[in-house]
């Protein structure tokens, strides 16, 4: 019934005003319940509460944090200064005389668009064909599972380095797309087992009775079930989005636009020489701790998230003997 | 052991899986600027080591393998069948080798690092997941999940230029470059040795990167401890070392079998960055410098090369996969 009613609320459309009021106030309610329930799980864990707040201050590094620290372009510091030393350049400054806190801060809004397209276009399109494939099932499913397994059997570095090698995006929504390119498989498996579960339901099968067509069906039944399913996945999947473009312009394959993490670690290695030289390795340090900070809150948080949705993971067991 | 049907669907799928890189592989030289022998003929030109242009056309058709004379579907099956049945990937221009020669060298150097640092990250997280979960809530439980989810947020190349700044360059622990010592080549300790030092750090990153995953060992260690089964394996009064070993690990590492082959395709794809930070000479560093040098025709011979062996790793840990789950040989997957 539960879901029969959130249903409602998210597609109106195909129902008559009157309904759709009566119903509204309990939805509403019900879903006030369930917020509460949610962020008391995710106070309950110290470290989905913090990995929370950290994603919050990249996204305000992205968006306030450009306005507020000035831009990095003037190579006017002192060469090499190290962190923790003067206010006006708290990470210190590359062998350039960059502030490196500038740098990594005005870089920021480049990487979000790009998590963001990357990941984006990863939800989508295993949403897309994993409900399909898991639905539909037959022939349809024998096509997209051969798809899918092709996919998820390239391996992705290679793959993206000769797509960028080949197509030279600069682009941030393009490079993720391309970056996302194979990883969207992986989660539509998973989305189509999930389909292949929920099509076992009762409410389903009576649906279907009640001769409901097969949007309302995808729309009504699927989506709400799978939605947090895929809401976690698309943490984990910009985390993959990140690391893969960081890898490709940490090793020089696409052409740098602008200022962004992997090129300021490029720089550092290479014209910095930061490994052999110990009072240049904060140059290098700087952007890695960034990106392995980011990487780890997104992870915490799809965790955290998982508990939410997933009761199985709550269980506790140990003390039971 | 494992039913035929099941064996000849697996066959099957990875046949077309190659079938498929291959095909994507012919469209993407084709994608070249211009295509690929004129390509090369400017690369050959600009090289000013021929002159004559139809000389030119000949040894650029020598090394693509390509005949733009013939009509496209002729082009197509002559490099599918040059690659299948002569395992013919065209001519390096860098390196004046056989693409195959160059990969078919490079390739088991590759396999070993990787296949390594798999391994010894599979054993250390189903131990300590395992653990974790048996002792879910406890001190131990939190510092090693928190520990290793930090752990494991570290790229693999991140923790590899962390590992070669701390053991290679300040503590000159490990070497920073290379593969194998300068000693003569053979089963001596000295080169065994050297080829295991060479090899250390590589493959310590690939298991630092992959520590995360002792998270979905502890999560399917606890689901696995809530079973009734297990209540009944404790009535039953089997000593608790048995029941973790023989119900909890068995059960938990099923789930984490299927990761593991995505796992093996990504740390494949990530030996081109990792190589390169090593300077470790195997396939990937192969594909990097021929990216790097635009020798497009090794390029892709390295993107056919590595998903061919990750295929052909996918197919084999799906067949053991079926020797090791019982519930697989049904044909049910």
């Amino acid at each position: 019934m539960a879901e029969r009613e959130m249903g409602t609320e998210e597609s109106s459309v195909f129902n008559t005003v009157s309904e759709e009021s009566v119903s509204r106030t309990s939805v509403l309610t019900r879903r006030y319940r369930s917020m509460r329930r949610t962020v008391r799980i995710l106070a309950a864990d110290p470290r989905t509460l913090i990995s929370s707040v950290v994603l919050g201050f990249y996204l305000l590094m992205g968006t306030v944090g450009v306005i507020v620290v000035p831009a990095p372009y003037d190579s006017t510091g002192p060469m090499l200064l190290p962190p923790f030393q003067s206010l006006e350049y708290p990470l210190g400054t590359t062998g350039l005389g960059i502030g490196l806190f500038r740098s990594i801060v005005h870089a920021t809004p480049f990487m979000l668009k790009l998590m963001l397209s990357g990941a984006g276009f990863t939800a989508v399109v295993a949403l897309a064909v994993g409900l399909t494939s898991g639905y539909r099932g037959g022939y349809a499913d024998r096509v997209l599972s051969t798809l899918m397994d092709i996919a998820i059997a390239i391996p992705g570095l290679p793959l993206f380095i000769v797509l960028a090698t080949l197509l030279q995006p600069t682009s941030p929504y393009v490079i993720g797309v391309i970056l996302a390119v194979n990883r969207w498989a992986g989660l539509a498996r998973q989305v189509r087992s999930e389909a292949l579960s929920i099509r076992e339901e009762p409410y389903v099968e009576a649906s279907e009775a009640m001769g409901m067509t097969e949007r309302q069906l995808l729309l009504d039944d699927f989506l709400p079930n799978i939605m947090p399913f895929v809401m976690i996945r698309f943490a984990n999947a910009a985390k993959g989005i990140i690391y893969a473009s960081v890898a490709l312009y940490f090793l020089g394959l696409l052409p740098s636009s602008g200022a962004n993490w992997g090129v300021q670690m490029n720089t550092a290695y290479n014209l910095g020489n930061a490994l052999s030289r110990p009072e240049a390795m904060h140059w290098l340090l700087g952007p890695m701790l960034t990106i392995i900070i980011l990487s780890w809150a997104l992870a915490t948080f799809a965790q955290g998230a998982d508990r939410i949705f997933n009761p199985r993971i709550r269980t506790r067991v140990a003390d039971d003997e | 052991m494992v039913s035929s049907r099941y064996l000849l669907e697996r066959t099957v799928q990875s046949i077309i899986t190659i079938f498929s890189v291959l095909t994507l592989s012919f469209y993407l030289i084709h994608q070249l600027p211009g295509g690929p022998l004129a390509y090369l003929k400017a690369q050959l030109a600009a090289a000013g080591s021929v002159e004559d242009a139809q000389q030119l056309q000949k040894l650029a058709e020598v090394y693509t393998g390509f005949e733009p004379d013939k009509p496209l579907w002729q082009q197509y099956i002559d490099y599918m069948s040059g690659v299948i049945f002569e395992l013919d990937l065209g001519q390096s221009l860098w390196y004046d080798d056989s693409v195959a020669h160059l990969y078919a060298e490079a390739l088991p150097w590759t396999g070993f690092v990787m296949l390594m640092g798999v391994l010894i990250n599979f054993a250390i997280i189903v131990m300590f997941g395992a653990t974790a979960a048996y002792k879910e809530g406890s001190y131990f439980d939190y510092v090693t999940s928190s520990s290793f989810q930090i752990l494991g947020s570290i790229p693999y190349y991140v923790a590899a230029l962390l590992l070669l700044y701390q053991f290679g360059y300040r503590w000159r622990w490990f070497p920073t470059g290379g593969k194998m010592p300068s000693v003569e080549p053979g089963v001596t300790p000295e080169f065994i040795l050297g080829v295991l030092s060479y090899a250390t750090l590589p493959i310590l990153s690939i298991v630092i990167a992959q520590l995360g995953r002792m998270l979905n060992m502890r999560g399917n260690s606890v689901s696995t401890l809530g079973e009734d089964y297990l209540r009944v394996a404790r009535i039953r009064g089997i000593p608790s070392m048995q029941i973790t070993t023989r119900y909890v690990i068995r059960n938990s590492i099923l789930p984490l079998y299927t990761g593991l082959i995505i796992t093996l395709g990504t740390v494949f794809g990530g030996s081109v960055i990792l190589e390169q930070i090593f300077q470790y000479e195997g396939a990937g560093l192969v594909l990097f410098e021929a990216v790097v040098h635009r020798d497009y025709i090794t390029m892709m011979g390295g993107f056919l090369v590595i998903t061919v062996a990750v295929t052909i790793g996918i197919f084999i840990a799906d067949i053991t996969y079926g020797m090791i789950d019982p519930r697989i040989q049904e044909g049910t997957k």
